[in-house]
């Protein structure tokens, strides 16, 4: 059994003269959470596209559960991956239920199936039930994460990709979403990899960080690993930001 | 590759010979349809001279107790004299002067019997003229002419003091007033330029003294007019005849007796009396015609008149015939040529481009081209009103799939569903509010542009509203422009309930309705 779910080797890509990935190289255990953490721009979805085989790299390798991606011929391989993005990538003409139950219905399943599967979903995200009938657009951005969360674990995917799945939604919302979603990666031992440029939410979630910067991986290490040794001054830069302004005003400016 | 292959399998050249094939199939068997029968095919030019002759062909082939269908207004000459070559038609009366002048001015004949010739060499025969002449004559009031004592155009040269008036064409064109000038040597002044229509009142109140007229003008039998001999022959002849396929001769040799038993039976006054019992007096063509026939040839014909409801329930149904059919092949083609456009965009511009193009001709033009391809009635109407339909569609298709957001497209990848699954779950409703509106654009400018199908015979709304203006009879126009405005309303209507049942509720709302509770 290969212990990497998703593997990089020195992978790089370019879209029209930018060069996003310079050589990256990483691997995501299985049943682990892996984080990709960095500054918006720097890649981190690329490594996304990359996993799904939406694109595919200039140079490098990329094994998916020790696999070349699945392309177009194959993309019934991508039924095994589930993802959330940043805006859910809900269907607007679909409702809630539907949205979920696509791709099942779309294989055939029938609809006892369907509906046994779906009230364990709507369960363990904790959707309320008569938001299934609605259409996305009528349900808030919280309901909607917990919707695209629901779709991509219909599968029981092998792999969980996650694009900022958070970052539209309030603070609140989101820290009860994270405290959530935590909870249930570990009770599924959920193999995922998770995008944020967000250092509390890495920390939260990561077993292992991978803080990208110029298209490389800066560092490989846990949240402690970045703050007690930071490998760059680039990484160094970033986490004291992220740490922010806590000190208050009694905190003097020459820091 | 694969997400290509439905570029590939509806690539424009194969898309286009379909298209070709369809529209030759169903052009042929809808003349099938309409030509059923061997029923004899009159028809008629479109004004009120050209539809009367064509009744009195039509009751006088009934009389004789055949089978004859009459398809009023049909065209105008190069309509009818294409559909009488064609075969699509087997009788309609012109004259003399149109077909040397017109439509074999080529020839360069000389005669009636170089004209029957070269009439017989395409397959028409043609008849003695019926009587009368539809030619230009000058015209005064009869007191002037009595104490003038004008009998004849010379007679005018002798009393340069009077006051012409002529339509603006007249004046210019070499064959009217400056060569009647010249050959007459008339040193009136200048004339006055006056619209034909007006021309009868302003010499009744004596502000002009002379005009030019039709010959049958409906409107001289109304005035006290006296028409001047053209003494010297300048105005050209236009005797009227009726044309024939040759083959009716084989095939109804009596029916051809009994058309030819008109030859010198119409006379110019008789003719003009028919013409304003239709134009002025608003009598039915066929009543009329009857009258004639009862006059002239001691026949007697029952002429039913139709009531409104019949006229309107007949003219909906070729109307829906006419832009249902030809919608159902623009939405057809019209999706397909949109997704080709959308996925292949060096096909996708030039589909565009053709396209637009066929928008610009122009509609008679359009109409016309079809005919030696269709023939008459619906099949070249419907065909050009297809080719009209196209581009809202295409258009609504292909904006419609362009404007599916990119991350919803990477999300229907991403999910990994089944190509069908994507063009159906996803692309199609997506795209469906665009290509609804598209297709309603279409319907309801096919409403519209059906009515144009009377100029080839294909019925509709549009013949009340094209007899109704050559009559300048209001009523008449409304009876056609009324029902199709009804139609277009109905019909916009009729999208919006389907809009309702097609267009998924999640896309019309708008983020301002969703609702933010958790």
């Amino acid at each position: 059994m290969i212990r990497s779910m998703l593997q990089l080797e020195n992978v790089t890509k370019q879209f029209s003269n930018k060069l996003v990935l310079r050589g990256l190289s990483f691997r995501a255990p299985r049943g682990e959470t892996t984080v990709l953490l960095g500054s918006s721009g720097c890649g981190k979805s690329t490594v996304l596209r990359l996993a799904l085989g939406l694109t595919s790299p200039d140079s490098g390798r990329v094994r998916l559960d020790g696999q070349p991606p699945p392309d177009a011929s194959n993309a019934e391989r991508r039924q095994r991956v589930g993802t959330v993005t940043q805006a859910g990538g809900l269907f607007p003409h679909l409702t809630a239920r539907q949205n979920i139950t696509l791709l099942a219905e779309d294989m055939g399943w029938d609809a006892p199936r369907l509906e046994t599967r779906l009230r364990e979903l709507t369960d363990l995200t904790r959707l309320p039930t008569d938001a299934l009938d609605r259409f996305p657009l009528q349900l808030s951005g919280g309901q909607r994460q917990r919707v695209a969360l629901a779709r991509a674990l219909f599968l029981d995917p092998t792999i969980l990709l996650l694009d900022e799945p958070l970052s539209a939604l309030d603070p609140v919302i989101r820290y009860e979403l994270q405290r959530e979603l935590r909870a249930i990666f570990d009770s599924l031992e959920q193999t995922v990899v998770l995008v944020t440029h967000d250092l509390d939410e890495a920390a939260w979630f990561g077993h292992t960080i991978v803080m990208l910067d110029q298209g490389v991986a800066a560092q490989v290490g846990t949240f402690e690993d970045l703050v007690e040794r930071p490998a760059t001054p680039t990484v160094e830069r970033f986490v004291r930001a992220q740490r922010g302004h806590r000190a208050g005003r009694g905190a003097p400016c020459d820091d | 590759m694969r997400r290509l292959s439905i570029g590939r399998r509806l690539s424009s050249r194969r898309i286009g010979f379909g298209l070709l094939l369809v529209l030759v199939t169903v052009g042929g068997w809808l003349t099938d349809v309409v030509h059923g029968g061997d029923p004899i095919q009159v028809a008629s030019k479109k004004f009120t001279e050209g539809a009367l002759l064509g009744e009195i062909a039509t009751l006088t082939l009934r009389a004789h107790g055949h089978e004859a269908f009459h398809r009023s207004r049909l065209g105008g000459t190069t309509v009818c004299f294409s559909s009488l070559e064609s075969g699509a038609i087997d009788v309609y009366a012109d004259y003399t002067g149109t077909l040397l002048r017109e439509l074999l001015a080529d020839l360069e004949l000389v005669g009636l019997d170089a004209l029957r010739s070269a009439l017989a060499d395409r397959g028409i025969g043609m008849t003695e003229p019926l009587g009368f002449d539809n030619t230009y004559a000058m015209a005064v009031r009869r007191g002037t002419a009595e104490s003038k004592k004008l009998s004849r155009i010379s007679d005018l040269a002798d009393h340069p003091e009077l006051k012409l008036g002529f339509g603006p064409e007249f004046i210019a064109r070499q064959d009217c007033w400056p060569g009647l000038r010249q050959k007459y040597v008339l040193e009136h002044s200048a004339p006055i330029s006056i619209q034909h229509e007006l021309a009868y009142s302003a010499l009744d109140s004596e502000e002009i003294d002379v005009i030019e007229v039709y010959t049958t003008d409906a409107k001289i039998s109304r005035f006290d007019i006296t028409i001047l001999e053209d003494d010297r022959s300048f105005f050209p002849r236009y005797q009227a005849v009726y044309l024939y396929r040759l083959d009716l001769t084989k095939r109804h040799p009596e029916a051809l007796a009994a058309l030819i038993a008109w030859e010198g039976k119409i006379s110019a006054q008789s003719m003009r009396e028919l013409n304003a019992r239709v134009e002025l007096e608003g009598e039915s063509e066929a009543s009329a015609a009857a009258g004639l026939l009862a006059e002239v040839m001691q026949t007697r014909v029952t002429v039913e008149e139709s009531t409104l409801a019949d006229r309107l329930l007949r003219r909906t149904g070729e109307h829906l015939f006419l832009v249902g059919t030809s919608l159902f092949f623009a939405v057809l083609f019209g999706t397909m040529l949109g997704v080709v456009c959308f996925r292949r965009a060096r096909s996708g511009a030039l589909i565009l481009g053709v396209v637009g193009v066929i928008q610009t001709i122009p509609s008679l033009a359009l109409l016309v081209l079809m005919i030696p391809l269709l023939g008459i009635d619906a099949p070249p109407a419907i065909a050009a009103l297809f080719l009209y339909g196209l581009l809202p569609i295409v258009r609504g298709t292909y904006d419609g799939l362009r404007q599916i957001p990119p991350d919803l497209v990477e999300a229907s990848h991403a999910l990994g569903l089944s190509r069908s699954a994507r063009h159906r779950r996803i692309e199609l409703p997506l795209a469906m509010p665009s290509i609804l509106s598209g297709v309603k654009v279409s319907a309801v400018l096919l409403v519209g542009f059906a009515t144009l199908g009377a100029f080839i015979g294909a019925g509709g709304y549009g013949a009340p509203i094209l007899t109704g203006i050559d009559l300048q009879n209001t009523p008449m126009i409304l009876e056609g422009a009324l029902p199709a405005a009804g139609l277009a309303i109905i019909v916009q209507l009729g999208f919006a309930a389907l809009e309702r049942v097609t267009v998924s509720p999640g896309l019309r709302l708008t983020a301002a309705s969703a609702s933010s509770s958790e």
